[in-house]
C-alpha cells in the first residue's frame, strides 16, 4: 500500500504539467458543481423565504360554509406544545367597509394576538411609522391603504360592520408588508377589540401557524387532519396553494442536478483518459516493476492512487474556488436596493456530498488504467531483441 | 553442487495460427556459485531463453525447477514473489526509474518484498552503491547519471535482496567497451564475493571467455556447452 502510495505520488510530480492540467480539470468541475448547487439552493431557500416566510404555513378554518368556529383551548394548547410547530395564532376576521371623506372603502379587519402573530407577519418589523394597537378599537392600516384615503396616525375613522354597525376607530400606526393587496385591505387590531367589534365572543374565524420544516407542512396538516375533522374544522397549507412554485422549484432543481451530472461525467471522462495514457506513458516503469515482484494488485493500486490523490487535491482545490465564485457572485451582483440578487448559502452537506462524488468518481475513473497496469506483460516492456 | 536451476524438455512456441518454434527440447541445469553466459546470433532464442528462465514468460512444454521448485503450478502473484526473492534482472537497458533517486531504485526490490526500508537495508544498499562506485551520485536522480552509471545502479539493484541467481540480458550491449570491462569485473567480483548464480546474455566473445561455462544456442537449440576454467 505505501509503496503503491509513494509511486503515485512519484509519477504524479515526475508529470507536473499534466498533473496540473488535470487537477486544473477536476477542480473546475467540482467548482462549478458547487457554484450551481449554492447558487440554486441560495435562489430557492431564499424564494420560499420571500413566498411563505411571512405567511402563515397551516391555516385551519371551519370545513361548513360557517366564517367561525368556536374557540377551543385544548386544540390551541396542543398545537403549540408540538414542537414541529414555530408559531400558532388565533385570529378573527371579518370584512368591514372605511368611511373617509364619504368614500368607502373595503377593508378585512383582522382581530389577532401580536405576540404570536408577528412570528409569522412580524408587524413588528414591518411597521413603518406609529406602534402596535393595545386597547380596543386601536387599529393598524397598511401604506397603500394611507396613500388610498389619507389618513394619519392618530385619526379617528368611521368604520361599517357587515351587521350594519357603525364605530370609529384609532390609527396608531402604518405597516408595510410589501404586498400591495394585504397593504390595501388588511386593518390590524388586538383579538379582544375584533371579538368586541364584531360582537364574537369565544370565536374565532381561523388558526394560522407556521411549522419550522416548510416543506413537512403538507405531512403535518395531514396528521391534523382527523382531529379536526371531529371538530368541523379543516386545514389548508402552503403546498396545496403553491403548487406551480413547487413544480417550478422541482424544475429547478432537476436541471440543476442535470447539468452537475453532465459536469462529472466530463470530470470523470478527463481523468480516465489522462490515467490511461499515463499508463503507456508509464509502461516501462510498470514492466520492469513486474520484473522485480511487484504484484499486480499493487501495480493497480498506482494508479487507483493516483486517481485518489487527484480526486482530493481537485475537489479541495475546486471547494474552495467554488465557494470563492458564490461568494463574489452573492456580494457584487446586487438588487438595486443593494441586496444581494442570490444570498450566499453555504450547505455543508451538499459540498460533502460533492466532494465525496468527485473523489469516488476519480478514484472510479482510474479503475479502467489500473486494470491495463494490472494486465502489463513485462515482456512486452522489456524486450532487447 | 546443487543446482540452484534446471530447465528440463523447454520448449517454446509463439502464435496460434502460424506457429513459430522458438526453443526445442532444452535441458540446461545451472550450478549455484556458477559463472555462465550464453552467447548466440540474434534470434537464436536465447533472449526467449532467458526469460522463460526469469519466469517472465511461460514454456509451452518442459519443467522449470527453480531453487528446486517447479515454476509451472505457481499462480502470477507467487511467481513475482519467486522473482522478487530469487532472481536479480540485469537488462540491456537500465530500466532504472526515472521519477527516483539512485538509492531509492536500488532499494526499490527491497520495499517491494517488506514495504518498508529498515536501517540495515539502507546500509546494505549503501554498501552495494560503494561496490558500484556510484556513492557520489547516490542521491541523483536516476536519468542525471551517465549510461555507464546506470548500468551499475542496475546491477545494485539487482542486488539488493541477496538473489540466488542473476540473470543478465546484454547488460553491457549498451555500453562502449572500457565500461564493458569495468562492469564485467564488477560482475565477477558480485559473483565471488556473494556466491550468487549468474546467468548471462552475451553476443560479444570476449565477455563470454570471462566466463566459467559457455553456452552457444543456435536456432533454438544447445549448440555448444563447454566448460571454461580450465582454458581461461
Amino acid at each position: 500500500m505505501k509503496l503503491a502510495f509513494n509511486i503515485a505520488t512519484r509519477f504524479l510530480k515526475s508529470n507536473k504539467g499534466q498533473t496540473a492540467l488535470i487537477l486544473i480539470g477536476i477542480a473546475i468541475g467540482v467548482s462549478v458543481q458547487i457554484f450551481i448547487g449554492s447558487l440554486i439552493d441560495g435562489l430557492q431557500s431564499s424564494l420560499i423565504d420571500k413566498t411563505i416566510g411571512s405567511s402563515p404555513h397551516i391555516t385551519i378554518i371551519p370545513s361548513s360554509k360557517e366564517k367561525y368556529f368556536k374557540d377551543q383551548d385544548l386544540l390551541i394548547e396542543k398545537l403549540r406544545q408540538d414542537n414541529r410547530f414555530a408559531s400558532v395564532s388565533k385570529s378573527l376576521d371579518s370584512s368591514a367597509f372605511l368611511y373617509k371623506d364619504d368614500e368607502s372603502y373595503p377593508i378585512l379587519l383582522r382581530g389577532v394576538e401580536f405576540s404570536e402573530t408577528n412570528k409569522i407577519y412580524k408587524f413588528d418589523d414591518k411597521l413603518i411609522e406609529g406602534r402596535l394597537p393595545e386597547k380596543n378599537l386601536e387599529v393598524l392600516v397598511g401604506k397603500n391603504l394611507v396613500e388610498e384615503t389619507g389618513v394619519e396616525i392618530g385619526d379617528k375613522v368611521g368604520i361599517i360592520t357587515p351587521e350594519g354597525k357603525n364605530l370609529d376607530l384609532e390609527i396608531v400606526g402604518i405597516f408595510d408588508l410589501k404586498v400591495a393587496s394585504l397593504n390595501k385591505s388588511w386593518v390590524m387590531t388586538t383579538l379582544n377589540s375584533g371579538r368586541n367589534i364584531f360582537e364574537k365572543e369565544d370565536r374565532l374565524s381561523s388558526i394560522e401557524a407556521q411549522v419550522r420544516d416548510v416543506f413537512s407542512a403538507d405531512t403535518i396538516a395531514k396528521e391534523l387532519e382527523e382531529d379536526l375533522n371531529k371538530k368541523e374544522l379543516k386545514s389548508l397549507n402552503w403546498k396545496e396553494q403553491n403548487e406551480e412554485l413547487l413544480s417550478g422549484l422541482a424544475g429547478q432543481s432537476a436541471s440543476s442536478y442535470m447539468i452537475q451530472v453532465f459536469v462529472l461525467l466530463a470530470v470523470l471522462l478527463g481523468i480516465s483518459s489522462v490515467l490511461a495514457i499515463s499508463v503507456v506513458q508509464k509502461s516501462k516503469q510498470i514492466g520492469i516493476l513486474k520484473a522485480m515482484g511487484i504484484k499486480d494488485k499493487t501495480a493497480s493500486l498506482i494508479f487507483l492512487f493516483q486517481g485518489l490523490l487527484l480526486g482530493v487535491i481537485g475537489s479541495v482545490l475546486g471547494t474552495i474556488l467554488g465557494l470563492s465564485l458564490t461568494y463574489i457572485f452573492s456580494n457584487f451582483v446586487k438588487n438595486s436596493d443593494g441586496t444581494p440578487l442570490v444570498p450566499f448559502y453555504i450547505d455543508y452537506g451538499f459540498i460533502t456530498i460533492s466532494v465525496l462524488v468527485a473523489i469516488i468518481a476519480a478514484t472510479f475513473a482510474a479503475l479502467i488504467p489500473a486494470r491495463k497496469s494490472s494486465k502489463l506483460n513485462p515482456i512486452e516492456v522489456i524486450k532487447n531483441g | 553442487m546443487a543446482n540452484i536451476l534446471e530447465l528440463k524438455d523447454v520448449s517454446k512456441i509463439y502464435g496460434e495460427k502460424v506457429k513459430t518454434q522458438v526453443l526445442f527440447n532444452i535441458n540446461l541445469s545451472f550450478e549455484e556459485s556458477s559463472f555462465n553466459s550464453i552467447i548466440g546470433a540474434s534470434g537464436s532464442g536465447k533472449s526467449t531463453l532467458m526469460n522463460i528462465m526469469g519466469t517472465l514468460d511461460k514454456a509451452t512444454d518442459g519443467e522449470v525447477i527453480i531453487d528446486g521448485k517447479n515454476i509451472s503450478n505457481m499462480n502470477k502473484e507467487q511467481l513475482a514473489s519467486l522473482r522478487n526473492e530469487t532472481i536479480g534482472f540485469i537488462f540491456q537497458f537500465h530500466y532504472l526509474l526515472p521519477e527516483f533517486t539512485v538509492l531509492e531504485n536500488i532499494l526499490m526490490p527491497y520495499r517491494i518484498k517488506y514495504n518498508k526500508v529498515t536501517k540495515e537495508a539502507l546500509n546494505r544498499a549503501n554498501d552495494l552503491i560503494e561496490i558500484v562506485g556510484l556513492t557520489k551520485v547516490k542521491n541523483n536522480r536516476a536519468t542525471d547519471i551517465s549510461g555507464g552509471q546506470q548500468q551499475r545502479a542496475a546491477i545494485a539493484r539487482s542486488l539488493i535482496n541477496s538473489p540466488r541467481i542473476i540473470l543478465g540480458d546484454e547488460p553491457t550491449g549498451n555500453l562502449d567497451s572500457e565500461t564493458t570491462e569495468t562492469v564485467y569485473n564488477l560482475l565477477k567480483e558480485i559473483n565471488r564475493e556473494y556466491k550468487s548464480t549468474f546467468i548471462v546474455i552475451t553476443h560479444d566473445k570476449r565477455v563470454a571467455e570471462k566466463a566459467d561455462r559457455i553456452i552457444e544456442i543456435k536456432d533454438g537449440k544447445i549448440n555448444m556447452d563447454i566448460n571454461n576454467i580450465g582454458i581461461k
